[in-house]
């Protein structure tokens, strides 16, 4: 047999074991999912209402401009008066940056480029059919 | 000519395709976000936080973008758990030596215990019961175990699990050969 068919054989049998999986959670799980689910459902956006992150994304938009242009490469300049410009290294890990830009606002804005893509990849779903 | 149906109806309608659609992922992203968080309390918080960031930002998408735009929230809460991990754990490093110092002092972040021990099935069933496979998918690191999920299970392809993860398609790729190969390795009765 060869490698490509071992390689679906074993991922079909791990995708069946997942799947299996699905079935084992209790009651009181399930009864949980249905909550939260509900409870996102309550969150849907009134008809004709303008959605309500609006004004969020306006503010995170201009704050992770004055962010980019201000501290570029994580350093504040704390006194521009002086004639010996001071820095400060806030020396902010990936991790840590990407933890203070986790806003859903933000995540909006980052992931633009993914939901253009997407969009374009519904346009030719839809013309090749 | 036809009437223009009334906007609550509408909205009715909304509101059972996406009661729909969540109640046919929520299993699903629960069970990915248990094997990235290995504790059922943590992947069920997540769960619905993606839910509510899902239908707050999205629920006005065409149905078809639905999954995509639902495993992208879903993957991005993921990753922001995995970086709290990070910065926790190098706290933990970073603590560690002042509470060497004083004996007395109780750091919670030291109390904690090791994550492989923590969450319900442990406490619940024991060690033993926690699958083979879900060792296996839990040992991987987090975004082989993304990419291997994404498109092996919930069947995306290479592009779309690239976007979902916001990496490249080569990267995708990468992972996905990385966790198949440890995951050969690790489950010999799959084979």
């Amino acid at each position: 047999m060869s490698n490509s068919e071992n390689d679906k054989r074993f991922a079909e049998a791990i995708r069946a074991q997942l799947d299996d999986s699905l079935n084992d959670y209790d009651a009181a799980t399930l009864s949980r999912l249905n909550q939260a689910r509900q409870r996102a459902l309550d969150e849907l956006p009134k008809a004709g209402r303008l959605p309500w992150h609006w004004p969020a994304l306006a503010f995170a938009s201009a704050l992770a401009l004055v962010v980019l242009i201000g501290f570029p490469g994580g350093q504040v300049q704390v006194s521009p008066e002086m004639d010996d410009v001071a820095l400060v290294d806030i020396d902010l890990s990936d991790d840590e940056m990407a933890l203070l830009a986790s806003d859903d606002d933000l995540e909006m804005l980052q992931d633009l480029e993914f939901y253009a893509w997407l969009e374009q990849q519904q346009d030719w779903d839809g013309s090749s059919s | 000519m036809a009437m223009a149906k009334p906007a609550s109806s509408d909205a009715q309608a909304q509101r059972v395709a996406l009661n729909r659609f969540l109640q046919e992922v929520e299993r699903k992203a629960l069970r990915m976000a248990e094997l990235g968080t290995r504790d059922r309390e943590e992947a069920m918080d997540l769960v619905q936080d993606a839910m509510l960031a899902f239908v707050r930002n999205y629920a006005r998408k065409p149905s078809a973008q639905w999954a995509p735009l639902f495993y992208k929230v879903l993957d991005s809460r993921l990753q922001d758990f995995h970086r709290r991990q990070n910065v926790r754990n190098r706290w933990r490093v970073w603590l560690k030596p002042f509470a060497a110092d004083d004996q007395r002092a109780t750091d919670p972040l030291e109390q904690a215990p090791a994550p492989e021990t923590i969450g319900p099935a442990h406490q619940a069933q024991g060690s033993e019961a926690i699958g083979e496979l879900d060792q296996a998918l839990q040992q991987l690191p987090p975004r082989q175990r993304q990419a291997f999920l994404l498109r092996m299970w919930e069947g995306f392809d290479g592009a779309m699990t690239a976007g979902i993860m916001g990496c490249s398609e080569g990267s995708v790729k990468t992972h996905l050969s990385r966790a198949m190969h440890t995951l050969r390795d690790r489950l010999e009765d799959y084979r």
